[in-house]
């Protein structure tokens, strides 16, 4: 009896200690292993499209629009079309250079994320099943496997979170103006703030009818982007925060990242600032 | 989509094997400080270990979900997996044999290596030397060396799907530079009897590679290194990055 009780207040003692150090709020759970579950194209996209800023939007549009007048006039009997360029050349350039922000919502919108003898979730709360919950930002790997964690919900764990003290739609104009540089080092901006762009949407739509049961590797993006999807981030933002996601491309030189983030300072407060993974 | 992912896997194999030890150099060693400032990034690295380990290397797809490869490095072993199917380059003694556990047992390519004193810097495997391939494909042959001057002689080489290259390879360091990898380090230059025009250039832990009517290797990456971590993109927007466990 005696025994039972000192095991019992043991164990009480071991997870109260458990609890009082378990990260708060969303927390990124690692357990055993998983089966892999791709992330959704629809869900990417549409996370995407409210990440990249309007300019990028608008060339987006540039593109897709370019490649459906294009296609339709060269499909006419009485228009010689005398451009030497590939009539989808530019869509793919204008689908390249939005290839790093889906890559980054991929990302994002991935969770759970599987690698061997690893799964990762984003959960409200650290479940009773996970062998570790860690924060979701702010806190460098303590060990292999927090690293491993970290890498595979690298979006997350590489992204700035700041908080606008300037009109939350000034901040995001200038962070997405140097996200639309072709050198940059920011892949998406996002706010709680709910994008939907319909002029996309429809040249997608008429892009998805001229390439319609196409295999090409963008036909897939194609066919999100006509879709009528709400982006879903999975993490609920302040009104005045703003989540900045790194590409995947830098994660080797994050203090660039950080840099250019920092470039815009005056006009935000750092909440948790990249680590590496 | 099969060519994109074999370029990703080859080109990911490479710079983790060129760039593993790499990543203990101290920062301050590297003159590019726009650029070379990135050893104070990475945490949870693993100062001191050699470039041997496993590493996991994610890139993205213009079609597709991210592509995951698992690499793993040691002095006489690279072992490549990606979609379940291994590929794997030994070394026993001079000999080398390059073999993918989904094909038989007999090895793809078998290569004969002659070392020379040719440093590859922090890369662990000395590749420079004579060297004489073979293959399962009895049309298969390559005979050439690897140092400051590269050049090779091949028939019918198409390992797994790669592709395929037949005819005069030549490669020649135009300009020395400071870098991580040794005698790789400086600007090079590559072409062969098809009119492929390739330039690569080691400075530093930056690796830039630009090829032209190379058929499924034209293209260009520059890649940057850094704590048990690499990455870079392409100029088609594709990006990659790996980490050392």
């Amino acid at each position: 009896m005696k025994l039972a009780s000192t095991v019992t207040s043991i164990a009480a003692a071991t997870l109260l200690a458990a609890c009082s150090s378990a990260p708060v709020g969303p927390v990124l759970a690692v357990s055993n292993g998983g089966r892999p579950r791709p992330a959704s194209a629809g869900a990417a996209v549409a996370l995407a499209m409210a990440g990249i800023g309007s300019e990028a939007r608008a060339d987006l549009e540039d593109g897709l629009a370019v490649f459906a007048d294009r296609a339709i006039a060269k499909a006419h009997p009485l228009i010689v079309d005398l451009d030497e360029e590939p009539v989808d050349a530019a869509l793919r350039r204008v689908l390249a250079a939005r290839l790093p922000a889906i890559t980054a919502a991929m990302n994002l919108a991935g969770s759970p994320w599987h690698a061997d003898g690893i799964s990762v979730e984003l959960r409200d709360a650290c479940p009773a099943a996970a062998v570790r919950c860690l924060p979701i930002f702010g806190a460098a790997p303590v060990d292999a496997l927090e690293k491993r964690a970290r890498i595979l919900s690298w979006a997350f764990s590489s992204a700035a979170l700041v908080r606008a003290t300037s009109p939350i739609d000034d901040v995001v104009g200038a962070l997405s103006t140097r996200a639309a540089e072709p050198d940059t080092t920011i892949a998406l901006v996002l706010t709680s703030h709910p994008i939907d762009d319909v002029a996309v949407r429809a040249q997608a739509k008429r892009v998805g009818e001229i390439v319609d049961g196409s295999e090409g590797l963008e036909a897939r993006w194609i066919t999100a982007l006509s879709e009528e999807r709400a982006p879903a981030l999975p993490l609920v933002l302040a009104e005045d925060e703003i989540l900045i996601v790194p590409r995947l491309g830098v994660l080797a030189r994050l203090s660039d990242f950080e840099r250019e983030v920092d470039a815009q300072r005056g006009a935000f407060t750092w909440i948790f600032r990249p680590q590496s993974p | 989509m099969r060519t994109r992912s074999w370029a990703f896997i080859l080109s990911s194999a490479v710079l983790a094997a060129l760039t593993a030890c790499g990543t203990e150099r101290p920062v301050g060693d590297l003159p590019d400080a726009g650029t070379m400032n990135i050893g104070n990034d990475a945490g949870g690295s693993n100062p001191g270990s050699s470039l041997t380990g496993v590493w996991d290397i994610m890139g993205s797809s213009s079609g597709g979900p991210l592509v995951s490869v698992n690499l793993t490095l040691d002095h006489d072993t690279i072992a490549v997996v990606v979609d379940q199917v291994t590929f794997t380059v030994t070394r026993s003694g001079n000999t080398w044999q390059f073999q993918s556990a989904s094909g038989s047992d007999r090895p793809l390519v078998t290569g004969q290596e002659q070392p020379s004193s040719f440093s590859t810097g922090d890369l662990a495997l000395n590749i420079g030397g004579e060297w004489s391939l073979s293959g399962t494909n009895p049309n298969l042959s390559c005979n050439g060396s690897f140092g400051t001057n590269t050049h090779s002689t091949c028939t019918g080489i198409n390992i797994y799907g790669a592709p395929t290259f037949t005819g005069n390879f030549t490669g020649t360091r135009m300009q020395a530079e400071s870098s991580i990898f040794g005698d790789l380090g400086g600007q090079w230059m590559f072409t062969d009897t098809g009119g492929a025009s390739c330039t690569v250039e080691f400075r530093d832990s930056r690796v830039t590679y630009t090829c032209t009517n190379a058929g499924d290797f034209t293209g260009s990456f520059t890649a940057i290194f850094g704590n048990g971590m690499f990455s870079g993109s392409t100029v088609n927007g594709v990006e990659f990055s790996g980490h050392r466990r």
